[in-house]
């Protein structure tokens, strides 16, 4: 069974603030890992001096530094409101000089100096947790890791300035209880554009030693020798699904493409019911011919979303591969859907690549039916355009424009269909909390938007036999686009356009 | 033991004149970017009904409790210290950067603190404990010399909560009419008419300016005492000696923390306990659990009286500011950080130069270019 070392940083005062600055003197939260992993090491050593703490904590920090946690944090209050103060700058020998000289006048305050304060405050709680998963039984050096963490962490007293005081403490919990931490989670992402994190990487504790060993040092017979500043830490990107106030909200690398007559004389147009399935396979069998030989080994996985024996892929590569996305017409003036038009190749996260590769070939690649006519020539779509934004921007409020293809049996009965319907969200990619915080949830299969046909009458990919629904959803949090949902996903089904 | 990790103070306070009646809290100037904070009062967030108005903060607070140590009932608990420069004195419990300040630098101390300090970094704190154990309470930094930092063990806040804020205008009067009586000449230079202004000479309307809060959602110090940080000083290897060390500075928490501080905090601002909530303690677990406890200052007293026999408090000093030691510190002599960091600027640029030397002698590139 897995579990879970949480090590948890609980902030004292009874309105919870915290002062520390990031890269770019811009506040931080939540702590980055490398601001804990300093604190802790800077604990361990006021509670271990010289040989005991080489032997009891170097082998755990050495453990501890090359894994990444998940934090788990409070939220924040939205805006950071600050206030200048003015502080002494221990400068009272020359005020002390100016008596001593006679000049009685003369006082501390007139040499304060100016500092500008922005805490962040914290709402609905006061804790951090930071969470790093233990694959399966610990073996006992592990074990001794996690106790000397342990013990270091109730010597944690301070996180970020001076005057946030904190009190910290660690222990081994399981799965369970790690889902139930109270907080917004935030997850390592492959996203480049995530916010970025320091983290400590292999290394990062003997070069803390080394450099307070420097610090000690830097006067000596030679003079002085100055200290230069930390450079073993890595910067890892985080993000968390239910930040309000997040600036980037994670979205899959995108291409989109302009459905032309064979003549590119005009679009063509695609009847959404019943075409569906087949823009999205021309459009698959196109991407194989530009991706045959590519740098990224074979396209079986990735391309055409089966194994080399023709096989579903499982595990955790099912979700490597692209998903052909027909975009149906959102007529803006009558505000209905209609015919196909358009077509969207989206990737996970962490496979721009991919995506750059497919959008600089398919430009001007036919569309072949199975008979093999050229049915349409492929052009790349131009991401200003309006209809493309209804299925590419942010909100918290999406319905469908293709049904949901229910990735299970719900009996007809709506506890059981609900639910499928939220594992269904998590499978596309959504993070759990996301999807436990949905404030609504409706289906049926009569569709939520004019011009949308009943949910039985659009043709399934082969294969598909799932029931279809026609979904409406409101997020607590805006949800950046593309999102498909469902077993027919990766095919044009289960696709939502935003309700701006 | 790690299982518990602070102790907390819930102190409601109240205007002089009612729970209703107006307070001043502290007023702060505008930041460099104004979007960020406009100035005056110290309200989060600046708009609605709910906030929390900052009143007194923890630097403030410390401020004011520190100096009770001079006071007749607890001199005896910490070394008095004090800096006489010509006809003034000034105790070390009142210096701003606490044994870091540079008013003790330039006393005979500074090779004793400077030796505290050292000792600090090396994990013995008894030195310290010796001449300026109230720094070991409050928190130093030595910014001036060593660099050795000490977070401090006490936090206290005093906060507003739900306030409404207030605007007050006024007006001068001058004592009698001097235009209109011709005592003064009427004049339409504006140079003249606000030098007039300016001394008294005319009428002078003053609108729209801070006007204090009610706090419709009471007032309240919170002060924190961090068990774990108490836990982290130590003398040495000695555990005897670290258990007495700690027991001492324990002593002097617990009587900083429970003191009534001055609640005349400034003009418009005079707050006293609340009678109808009394003060509440908690025991803070490491894990988060909190424990009501019963903690007096007569209690707190007793016990830093007899951890400071048990401890040895260090002798009362009197020094003399020391011209030569502040002229050599003025002028950059002597081992200060802005030596060190020319220091570090002639070694760089020595190396620098050797290494474009030895480039030019043997034709091999310098790393790096």
């Amino acid at each position: 069974m897995s579990s879970a070392f949480c090590l948890t940083v609980r902030f004292l005062d009874p309105v919870p603030s915290f002062h520390g600055k990031g890269d770019g003197e811009e506040p931080e939260w939540p702590p980055s890992p490398l601001r804990l992993f300093q604190a802790l090491v800077a604990a361990a050593a006021a509670r271990w001096r010289e040989s005991q703490f080489a032997a009891y904590a170097r082998p755990a920090f050495k453990w501890l530094e090359i894994r990444t946690p998940t934090v788990v944090a409070s939220s924040i209050q939205a805006e950071r409101n600050g206030y200048r103060m003015y502080v002494p700058n221990n400068a009272g020998d020359l005020v002390t000089s100016a008596w001593a000289r006679g000049n009685i006048d003369a006082k501390f305050s007139s040499l304060n100096v100016e500092k500008d304060v922005r805490p962040t405050r914290l709402v609905g709680g006061d804790c951090v947790h930071y969470v790093w998963q233990l694959a399966g039984p610990q073996t006992t050096e592990v074990q001794g890791h996690l106790a000397t963490l342990s013990s270091a962490a109730c010597s944690i007293t301070h996180l970020g300035w001076g005057i946030d005081m904190v009190a910290a403490n660690a222990v081994v919990i399981s799965e369970e209880e790690a889902a139930k931490l109270v907080g917004q989670r935030w997850r390592p992402t492959d996203d480049p554009m995530a916010a970025g994190y320091r983290v400590p990487i292999k290394g990062t504790f003997d070069a803390l030693v080394s450099k307070h060993e420097s610090f000690l040092n830097r006067l000596g017979a030679n003079g002085f020798k100055p200290v230069p500043p930390l450079s073993a830490f890595g910067v890892l990107g985080y993000h968390c699904a239910t930040d309000f106030n997040a600036r980037h909200r994670p979205q899959r690398p995108w291409c989109a493409f302009q459905i032309l007559n064979p003549e590119t004389s005009g679009n063509r147009a695609f009847d959404t019911p019943r075409r569906c399935r087949d823009v999205a396979a021309w459009a698959r069998h196109a991407t194989g011919s530009v991706c045959e030989g590519w740098a990224f080994g074979s396209t079986e996985g990735f391309v055409h979303g089966h194994e080399e024996n023709g096989q579903p892929l499982k595990g955790e590569l099912a979700d490597q591969r692209f998903m052909y996305l027909p975009l149906p017409t959102i007529n803006h003036a009558l505000n209905r859907v209609e015919s196909i038009r358009r077509v969207l190749i989206a990737a996970p996260l962490a496979f721009q690549n991919r995506i750059d590769w497919i959008r600089r070939r398919l430009p001007g690649q036919d569309l072949v039916s199975i008979n093999g006519e050229v049915v349409s020539v492929l052009n790349l779509l131009s991401t200003s355009d309006w209809v493309l934004k209804q299925y590419t921007s942010e909100s918290r409020d999406w319905s469908t424009v293709t049904p949901v293809i229910m990735p299970g049996h719900d009996d007809h009965d709506s506890r059981k269909a609900e639910a499928i319907l939220r594992k269904a969200f998590v499978q596309s990619g959504l993070a759990q909390e996301l999807v436990d915080g949905i404030e609504e949830l409706e289906w049926r299969a009569v569709g939520f938007r004019a011009g949308l046909d009943l949910a039985h009458r659009y043709l399934s990919p082969e294969n598909l036999k799932g029931r279809k629904y026609h979904v409406r959803v409101r997020f607590a949090h805006p949800v950046r686009g593309p999102l498909a949902v469902g077993a027919g996903r990766y095919r044009g089904f289960g696709l939502f356009a935003t309700e701006l | 033991t790690d299982a518990f990790a602070a102790i907390v103070i819930r102190e409601h306070l109240t205007p002089v004149d009612g729970p209703d009646g107006v307070l001043f809290p502290a007023t702060y100037a505008a930041a460099e970017d104004k979007r960020v904070f406009p100035g005056g009062y110290n309200i989060d967030p600046p708009e609605g009904d709910k906030n929390v108005c900052l009143v007194d903060s923890v630097g403030s607070q410390a401020n004011r409790i520190e100096p009770i140590f001079a006071k007749p009932d607890y001199a005896k608990l910490v070394p008095q210290v004090t800096v006489k420069a010509g006809e003034k004195a000034v105790s070390l419990l009142e210096a701003g950067h606490r044994a870091g300040d540079a008013l003790v630098r330039c006393t005979e101390l500074q090779k004793q603190l400077q030796d505290a300090f050292k000792a600090v970094l090396k994990g013995d704190a008894e030195p310290m404990a010796k001449i300026a154990p109230t720094s070991l309470v409050f928190g130093v930094w030595d910014s001036r010399d060593t660099q050795a930092k000490l977070p401090r063990l006490i936090a206290s806040t005093v906060r507003a909560f739900d306030v409404k804020r207030l605007r007050r205008s006024a007006q001068f009067n001058p004592a009698t009419e001097y235009i209109t009586d011709k005592l003064l000449e009427e004049t339409t230079d504006k140079a003249t008419k606000d030098a007039y202004a300016a001394r008294g000479f005319v009428h002078v309307p003053a609108t729209g300016s801070h006007g204090g809060v009610i706090a419709t959602g009471g007032v309240r110090r919170d002060a924190t005492l961090s068990l774990a940080a108490l836990r982290l000083l130590s003398a040495g290897s000695d555990e005897k000696k670290t258990l007495a060390l700690r027991q001492y500075i324990l002593g002097l928490s617990l009587v900083a923390f429970t003191s009534n501080a001055s609640t005349y905090l400034r003009q418009g601002c005079n707050l006293v306990p609340d009678i109808d909530k009394p003060r509440e303690f908690f025991l803070i677990h490491s894990d988060g659990t909190r424990e009501a406890v019963k903690l007096t200052h007569p209690d707190a007293l007793k016990f830093a009286h007899s951890a400071a026999k048990t401890f040895g408090v260090g002798p009362d000093k009197a020094v003399e500011f020391n011209k030569d030691l502040a002229k050599k510190d003025i002028a950059g002599e002597g081992d200060t950080k802005a030596n060190r960091n020319a220091e570090a600027k002639k070694l760089a640029a020595a190396a620098k130069k050797a290494a474009k030397d030895l480039a030019d002698s043997t034709g091999v590139k310098p790393e790096g270019q």
